[in-house]
């Protein structure tokens, strides 16, 4: 008999339970006689939810596990409950969306599962090979998604530039990671971080390696200057993709960094003296360019876009910071991050007008007065998203330029915080157009279906309670990081 | 390093090298000449080429493909399983039992949606 290793299978027992829930979808969907939307969506939900009961009910453990494969510690439980609460949402807006546009539900279903599978399979992994998987697994479900709606050109013209340019910096990712094979001789993250603790760490091959892996990693959370694809993609993508691409896959590409750039098991900065330098610059042009971006948008998709990508800025000073506060100020605003921008897509998707999407932000006028209470959620994002106090984004944003400034990074925090001023314009002026102007000719806006509402509402509840009462988050991830 | 491992790969790399340099060299000594139209076209021999090869083809050359190759790896997943199945034990045929279960699905999904019927002109896809 061979030794098998010690597995310890409730480790992954949330990513199983999503595999289980896609492979049951996927079978509901083969079903002869035709299935309701509804079923396929309350199973996918039931799924998430025992996923995310699994998730709740796992102990951190600040060894890896299958070999060497995983690594389950407090972040990547953490990870886990905010990607399948991102998941749960999705699947409540895109209920309301396949409504009105020709998507093949059940499939769509699936990819979204294994889309959210591989964004946990990221967060959970300890070798570099397990988070290429979770990386493929999840561009290659989004890039189908992208294209899912068969009635819309520019939806077809999202997925072919998303595949083009992922697949081009899944090729800097792959080059990166094997150039770190080769310097280190191990594709184990703890054991890499150990060879490079040992000596070496300043090897021409180690530091391409690393920037390689930075710049494809960059492209998936569209840093500036790896952002080119995200405007035209978020426009054109069926907007839960869209969603789903702005928050989940942003989450994921996080956790990459994170688990590559602040190894398992040693500590948040053991490559604080090389990175701080190149992230500190890509954080900086993001956090312009993105800002500057959203300024002239007049497409809501394609201004979330920009927003998104500036939010990418913010989001990578911690990794600059590289202190704990930093780490524990990315988890936060990772959460912020998720639910503002989760319900800010869920009101676009449940607001249309006349039967059709409002898409351009003069179309939102005078929301307020038709659907006040949507308008009211939907100006809580707005505001959360440009940061204003009692709300979840200014909480986050405050820990993170206050990490910045723990470590002396003036100039960085400086911008944020200019940037973020600069940011009140476009957000604020959607907010304007709601409550401020008077509707345009023969528009009517459609009722508000009870899924939005929900999404929406619990989405809003997210981010008035961590703008509110931050502690609550708060504690959960200093017990979560004091392993780092 | 035991260098002397790898004599046998030096020698058949030799071989191999000497075969393929060695009738290309025979065949240009010995062989006999004749030019023509005919050894101008891209391939010598079979049907003169016809039409552009750059035109549309049928999605279903791409699905087959695709089909193919993840089978493909399945195989070859299976020939390592299958030489250690008997050190491996039941947890490796439990194992074994999962990842082909999944396969299975992915398969049962491929047939249903119509990408093995080759003939039908309409994609029978609901």
């Amino acid at each position: 008999m061979i030794d098998f290793p010690e597995i310890s299978w409730a480790s992954i027992a949330p990513q199983t339970v999503i595999l289980i829930t896609a492979l049951t979808v996927l079978a509901i969907d083969l079903l002869p006689r035709k299935i309701e939307r509804i079923n396929i969506t309350l199973t996918a939900l039931l799924g998430v939810v025992i996923a995310l009961i699994f998730a709740r009910n796992l102990t951190p453990a600040y060894e890896t596990d299958f070999s060497g494969m995983i690594y389950r510690d407090g972040v990547s439980i953490y990870l886990d409950q905010l990607l399948l609460a991102g998941t749960a949402l999705i699947l409540l807006m895109s209920h309301r969306y396949a409504q009105f546009h020709p998507i093949a539900y059940g499939e769509y279903t699936v990819l979204l599962l294994f889309a959210s599978l591989g964004m946990m399979t990221i967060s959970i992994s300890a070798d570099l090979i397990t988070l290429f998987i979770g990386v493929e697994l999840l561009s290659l479900s989004l890039y189908v998604m992208s294209g899912m709606d068969k009635s819309s050109l520019s939806s077809g013209e999202a997925s072919v530039k998303y595949f083009l340019l992922g697949a081009f910096s899944t090729g800097f990712l792959v080059y990166g990671m094997a150039l770190l094979f080769g310097a280190c001789r191990t594709s184990n993250l703890v054991l890499i971080g150990s060879a490079i603790l040992d000596g070496g760490a300043g090897t021409p091959l180690l530091i391409l390696g690393f920037a390689l892996v930075l710049v494809g990693l960059g492209f998936k959370i569209s840093l500036v200057p790896f952002h080119m694809w995200a405007p035209d993609v978020y426009q054109g993508a069926p907007t839960p993709v869209t969603a789903w691409i702005a928050a989940g896959s942003k989450i994921a590409g996080f956790a990459a960094l994170l688990r590559i750039f602040s190894l398992p098991g040693i500590s948040f900065e053991p490559f604080g003296g090389y990175w701080a330098q190149a992230i500190w610059w890509l954080s900086m042009l993001t956090m312009i360019i993105g800002n500057a971006g959203a300024l002239v948008q007049n497409d809501i998709k394609r201004m979330l876009a920009y927003s998104s990508i500036a939010h990418g800025g913010y989001l990578s000073m911690a990794f600059t910071a590289n202190n704990t506060v930093g780490l524990q100020a990315l988890l936060f605003y990772l959460a912020a991050y998720l639910f503002m921008t989760l319900g800010a897509f869920a009101v676009v998707i449940a607001v249309r007008r006349n039967g059709r999407e409002c898409l351009s932000i003069p179309d939102l006028a005078g929301l307020a007065r038709q659907h006040p209470g949507v308008a009211g959620l939907m100006a809580v994002f707005l505001f959360s998203l440009a940061g204003m106090p009692f709300t979840a984004g200014f909480v986050g944003k405050l820990w993170l330029f206050g990490a910045a400034i723990q470590e002396k990074y003036y100039l960085l925090a400086a911008v944020g915080i200019l940037t973020t001023l600069l940011s009140f314009y476009y957000y604020l002026r959607i907010i304007v157009f709601m409550y401020m102007h008077e509707p345009q000719k023969d528009a009517v806006f459609d009722a508000v279906p009870a899924s939005g509402r929900i999404a929406a509402g619990l989405a809003a509840a997210g981010v008035l309670a961590l703008g509110v009462y931050p502690n609550l988050l708060w504690k959960v991830l200093a017990a979560h990081t004091n392993g780092l | 390093m035991l260098l002397h491992d790898y004599i046998p790969i030096l020698i058949l790399a030799g071989l191999a090298a000497a075969f393929a340099i060695g009738t290309v060299l025979l065949s240009f000594l010995i062989g006999p000449r004749k030019s023509g139209d005919g050894k101008l076209d891209p391939y010598e021999c079979g049907m003169p080429p016809e039409g552009d090869p750059r035109e549309r083809f049928n999605v279903k050359f791409f699905l087959v493909a695709m089909v193919f190759v993840i089978f493909d790896i399945e195989i070859v997943f299976l020939f390592l399983w299958a030489v250690i199945f008997q050190q491996l034990g039941v947890y490796g045929l439990l194992e074994m039992a999962v990842f082909i279960g999944i396969l299975i699905m992915a398969f049962a999904y491929v047939w249903k949606k119509g990408v093995l019927e080759w003939a039908s002109r309409t994609n029978s896809s609901t």
